[in-house]
């Protein structure tokens, strides 16, 4: 990967990159109304799901941002949400990449920030992801949801949306309440979810969509056909990336403009960001993914409306949404 | 009569020529020039670190505002599913309780191995030491992450996280209380032709065995704290709940767990504190140097106990002259009682946990092998994001470690019970300094994130803050071990208690400052890894992430780095503590 | 500065320890005139320490009245305290210098009651301070000893080390306990010497508890013996033999028949 910048963001560290020359920065201000624009950014990534593959990071979509806006930007990881949302609703994070769930917190814990773009695979295609329940291909006593009846099955762990929140839903669905009708048991992981069956800890297991399919085989944990996808949840909304709605309007739509038609494979490739256009060369964040697409806030309903359904009794992370 | 007619001749002065004029300064050999050159280098280090973290006192004051409206989320506390919260405390207390009895149990023989003066050879002692180092280097929360992906989510984890980490100080202390014993004793029994083992048996687990009871009892406590946060990660206990309410941003529900927390560990250093007196006796040497030894560690006691009392008891107590049994002295049925409820307590929280013993012991091959694993190949893993990060660790240890003593130092005084100017005072500060032990790091972290943003400046605040509580407690204890004579001698003299804590106290308590402050860089460093998941700076983030992707060389790698860094801080205050004795 | 009159005036003083179990000291009454050099003899835990440690309010009677140069203790408590404890000079058994700072700044820290705030190192002392500290050094010997670290010195130049601390705090009234019960006869004798001499040349009242009676009758002017918490003999030095002052050690036992004591309770009671 060659970014046109060496001044690349980092894990950890404050990387500060250096405010546009290129005369790029007005194209992105059409109204030239730059007088209340802040001198310097913040952008934080919270993983989406605990698993995902950690990637080479923000460094492209930092520079573009940056190049486009003409402003400085501070970039920062975390392992969890807490600090980053906290740090939004206090107006010290400006721009920040969540995962669904997280974002329904922010906003529901007085975050005011809204979706400028949501990360997608593909382009055009409808951002978002499923929970599948899978068992072992040779296992001929599981094929439905009804066959976990008495089973041990795998969770990924109590505050996981596609590992928790959605399987349950789907399982009270069917009749089935998982507390009392199976041997249910945490994991601690998408991963260890899937291996757990493959190795016959767990008879069933609920993961992301991703990790069965493409993740652990890529990795070699497993080999293509190992396990069976016995259940597909609804789609779960993607992975929003949030804007405080408290900066200047001029600077939101400056910002919504880059992310919808900049901060993609196609453009960074032709604008010499990346080599070519394909989500491996071009390190967006820190999953695979062609770009971003628009969404507003009420994509994220679906979650909400899953989490009143569950109730705080039987989902704590739920509770005040 | 006959002194005062003593011949007195013109009396020669003492005072050295060179010392009869001139300012009189104190000369400077070279190892006081070595000591100054290292105090140079570390306040350099610390302008360092201060600038490296963008520590800024201003952005503080900004941010008080919004550092009080988290606040006010999270405040009054509240209780929710009270009967759910005292059950998993429980399930804490014997997880920390198994994790203290498998370090004991893995630390006693280390510790004979690792001692110079019972190891049965030097090849061993090698090995053994770095052993123990090792297990010091690697944050408790990174074993809890490694053993939830070796063996899954349950209190299983947790425990094996616990006595791990835990043996990096119980053997070391074992150790170093081994090697201060009188060798009279074995010298006599080896003289009498008994073997090594024997001697051993006989020789010196007496002596040491007051040492090792007030070790483990004083990492028991350290480890129910530490075990609190472990939930965090899946690995059981009463941080699952924690963990839950924090990431629904819940604050007052968790800090409702936290309250339940602070009673328990309350009650843990009220019992411990009462079987130390209790079967150790009310002689100060017993146990009073622990704390000299916590911090690293001075040539303390030689844990005698009340030998004496005890000799008289016993040949005051009556006993069966057929049996030739020994009597039941005071001593003897606390020991038994202590020992016996010991075991219960073990087997009940085996019980309690669900656990099986076999189960425990058979994970350790399953560790093995993800040890194994964790050596890395080559050195792909080294980017430039783990150089920055270990930089960063570097500078927010030194930063937090220098606020947190800063703040520790007057706080100490205050709570030591010779010292503090009124009881309440004392009884006020020791039980602030137990709430704060008690608060998770992750909750001031998250406080201090909201007040100035992400980054490494909010993990100084956090770290320093987080620290203050170990440290002041530590602090106060050796100020409580300074001997009054002195004291005494210059309060006589007409100070005020500020001179007199000046020139009685300071004095006396330095080397056992100077230890504290080396060993919490230590524990400041490994600390610091909870930081990353706040997006508080630190290597924390890059190591959390690895072990979720089962990146098992990076995990390895970092940890390699974290090791060769504790190492050489040891190795470095090592010298300075012993040039400073 | 010469005071005339009584520098101590004790009336009744009673003092009890663990809620009344220990009596240490029972109705004690005793003026110690200005000028002069008492010693204080009596058993070990005959209450020497306790009465000495009563004139500059390390303890407080249990009842009775302490007056010292002029003032009565009780009362005394912040500045009033601490200019009375400035002068009155405290000598221990134990030296109780503070062993890891040098011999001079041990000197210097006499000084401290005459001074403003904390300090921590020579340095911070005026350096006229560390001139004087230096010169009492080396009027007890030590002036090549400024920087050694004084708790590498034997016990009879820690002594040494201790006495110029309590000169440099110039007191009016020199309290000394037991100052050489620790160390060894040939010591002893050089180290009251050097007391004595010093307190004479700088014209100090001075109460001492000793144990070696002809040190005792060598220096004193006047004799005070405790037994019990109580004065069982107050006289000149001056015609009391030997004899008059064994006495003291002596302890009438139930069955009639007198015993010297002093040997086996100094060794069951330790000090
Ligand atoms: N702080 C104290 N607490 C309890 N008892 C004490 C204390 N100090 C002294 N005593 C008791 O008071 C008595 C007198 O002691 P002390 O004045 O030290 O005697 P001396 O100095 O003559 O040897 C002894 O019985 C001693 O045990
Ligand atoms: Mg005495």
């Amino acid at each position: 990967m060659e970014a046109p910048a060496t001044a690349a963001a980092n894990n950890c560290g404050p990387a500060t990159t250096a405010a546009g020359g290129s005369g790029a920065a007005t194209t992105a201000a059409p109204n030239n109304d730059r007088a209340d624009w802040p001198t310097k950014l913040v952008l934080a990534a919270v993983p989406a799901e605990q698993d995902a593959q950690l990637q080479e990071s923000y460094s492209v979509t930092v520079q573009i941002l940056s190049d486009e806006l003409g402003i400085e930007f501070d970039f920062f990881q975390a392992a969890d949400y807490a600090g980053v949302i906290e740090a939004l609703i206090a107006g010290r994070v400006d721009l920040a990449q969540f995962g669904p769930f997280s974002y329904v917190i922010a906003t529901a814990n007085g975050a005011q920030a809204k979706p400028v773009g949501v990360m997608t695979s593909e382009k055009g295609a409808e951002p978002g992801y499923q929970s599948y329940l899978v068992a072992r291909t040779d296992n001929s006593e599981i094929n439905t949801l009804n066959d976990i009846l008495g089973k041990r099955v795998c969770f990924v762990d109590p505050g996981s949306t596609s590992g928790y929140l959605l399987p349950l839903a789907g399982l009270l669905d069917q009749g089935i309440d998982p507390e009392k009708d199976t041997n249910s048991i945490f994991a601690g992981g998408h991963d260890a979810s899937v291996l757990s069956v493959v190795n016959g800890d767990c008879d069933a297991g609920f993961a992301f969509d991703s990790m069965v399919t493409s993740l652990l085989i890529d990795r070699g944990e497993i080999e293509e056909g190992d396990v069976k996808i016995v259940w597909e949840s609804p789609i779960i909304a993607g992975s929003p990336m949030s804007m405080r709605t408290t900066l200047p309007q001029s600077l939101q739509d400056a910002i919504e403009e880059i992310f919808l038609n900049k901060i993609n494979v196609d453009w960074a490739a032709a604008n010499g960001y990346c080599d070519s256009p394909d989500p491996i060369a071009c390190s967006f964040s820190d999953e695979a993914i062609w770009g971003y697409t628009a969404k507003g806030d009420d994509f994220y309903d679906g979650i909400r409306l899953l989490c009143r359904e569950l109730g705080a009794e039987r989902a704590p992370s739920c509770e005040g949404i | 009569m006959t002194l005062t007619e003593k011949p007195q001749g013109p009396r020669t002065s003492t005072i050295p020529p060179e010392m009869r004029s001139g300012s009189l300064r104190p000369p400077l050999p070279w190892r006081r020039k070595v000591l100054l050159v290292i105090a140079a280098v570390y306040a350099v280090a610390v302008v360092w670190a201060i600038g490296r973290t963008g520590l800024s006192i201003t952005a503080l004051f900004e941010g008080y505002g919004d550092f009080r409206r988290l606040l006010d989320r999270m405040l009054p506390i509240e209780f929710r599913n009270l009967s759910q919260i005292i059950r998993l405390a429980f399930e804490t207390f014997f997880m920390a309780f198994i994790g203290t009895a498998v370090a004991v149990v893995i630390s006693v023989p280390l510790a004979f191995f690792a001692a110079r003066n019972t190891t049965p050879s030097v090849f061993l002692s090698g090995p053994a030491r770095g052993f123990i180092v090792a297990m010091r280097a690697i944050p408790d929360l990174i074993f809890a992450l490694i053993f939830v992906r070796a063996i899954g989510i349950g209190v299983l984890a947790g425990i094996l996280a616990i006595g791990l980490s835990a043996i990096g100080m119980v053997a070391k202390l074992y150790a170093d209380a081994i090697e201060q014993i009188d060798e009279g004793p074995r010298e006599a029994i080896l003289a009498t032709g008994a073997s090594q083992v024997r001697a051993i048996l006989t020789g010196v687990i007496p002596q040491v065995l007051p040492s090792f009871i007030g070790i483990a009892l004083f990492r028991l406590d350290i480890n129910f704290r530490t075990s609190t946060i472990l939930g965090y990660v899946g690995a059981g206990g009463i941080g699952t709940l924690l963990q839950l309410y924090l990431s629904g941003l819940q604050y007052r529900k968790a800090l409702g767990v936290v309250a339940v927390i602070v009673v328990l560990v309350l009650a843990v250093e009220f019992i411990s504190a009462a079987i130390r007196k209790g079967i150790l006796g009310a002689d100060p040497h017993s146990h009073k140097r622990l704390s000299h030894r916590i911090a690293g560690l001075f040539p303390g006691g030689k844990g005698r106990g009340n030998v004496a009392a005890q000799a008289e008891a016993a040949s005051r107590a009556s006993f069966n002259r057929e049996t030739l049994r020994p009597p039941w002295t005071r001593d003897r049925r606390r020991m038994a009682i202590f020992g016996w409820g010991s075991l219960a307590v073990l087997v009940y929280a085996f019980w309690s946990t669900r656990l099986s013993p076999v189960r425990l012991f058979t994970s350790f091959g399953e560790i093995f092998v993800v040890a194994t694993r964790l050596v890395p190949r080559d050195l792909s893993w080294l980017s430039s994001v783990v150089v920055r990060g270990m930089v960063e660790t570097f500078a927010i240890a030194i930063a937090a470690t220098t606020i947190g003593l800063l703040i520790s130092f007057p706080l100490a005084f205050l709570c030591a019970r010779n010292v503090a100017p009124a009881r309440w005072v004392y009884y006020f500060g020791r039980s602030l300094l137990v709430m704060n032990r008690a608060l998770p790091d992750l909750i001031i972290a998250v406080l201090f994130v909201s007040a100035v943003g992400l980054g490494p400046f909010p993990g100084v605040m956090a770290l320093s803050i987080g620290t203050v509580g170990f440290a002041t407690k530590l602090l106060a204890d050796s100020i409580e071990e300074v001997s009054q004579g002195p004291r005494d001698a210059v309060t006589a003299a007409g100070t005020t208690r500020l001179q007199e804590a000046f020139t009685g106290v300071s004095p006396q308590a330095m080397p056992a400052f100077v230890s504290t402050a080396l060993y919490i860089v230590d524990i400041n460093i490994r600390s610091s890894t909870i930081l990353g998941i706040v997006g508080a700076g630190g290597i924390g983030f890059s190591l959390i992430q690895a072990t979720r992707t089962l990146n098992w060389e990076l995990v390895g790698g970092i940890l390699i780095l974290v090791f060769a860094m504790v190492y050489s801080i040891e190795r470095l205050s090592g010298w300075v503590r012993k040039q400073l004795l | 500065m010469q005071l005339s009159g009584d520098v101590v005036r004790l009336r009744g003083v009673r003092k009890e320890f663990d809620q009344g179990r220990v009596v240490a000291l029972d109705s004690v009454d005793l003026d110690i005139h200005a000028g002069e050099l008492t010693v204080l003899i009596g058993l070990s835990g005959s209450g020497k320490s306790t009465l000495l440690r009563h004139l500059n309010k390390l303890h407080v009677p249990t009842t009775g009245t302490v007056e010292v140069l002029g003032q009565p203790v009780a009362d005394l408590s912040g500045a009033n305290l601490r200019a009375l404890r400035r002068d009155v000079g405290f000598i221990f058994q134990q030296f109780n210098i503070v062993g890891r700072l040098s011999c001079l700044e041990n000197v210097l820290s006499g000084a401290l009651g005459r001074l403003r705030g904390p300090r921590y190192g020579v340095l911070s002392y005026p350096k006229s301070m560390r001139r004087e500290a230096l010169e009492l050094l080396d009027r007890v010997g030590l002036g090549d000893r400024a920087f050694q670290r004084s708790d590498t010195l034997s016990g009879g130049q820690q002594q040494r080390v201790a006495i110029a601390r309590t000169v440099m705090q110039k007191p009016k009234l020199v309290l000394a306990d037991e100052p050489v019960a620790s160390l060894d006869p040939e010591i002893s004798g050089q180290v009251m010497d050097l007391l004595f001499r010093i307190c004479t040349e700088e014209n100090l009242s001075v109460i001492c508890s000793l144990h070696q009676v002809d040190l005792a009758l060598g220096w004193a002017k006047r004799l005070v013996g405790l037994r019990d918490g109580q004065v069982v003999l107050d006289k000149p030095a001056e015609g009391l033999s030997t004899e008059d002052v064994m006495a003291v050690y002596k302890r009438l036992d139930p069955t009639g028949t007198k015993q010297n004591e002093y040997e086996p309770a100094m060794a069951a009671r330790g000090s």
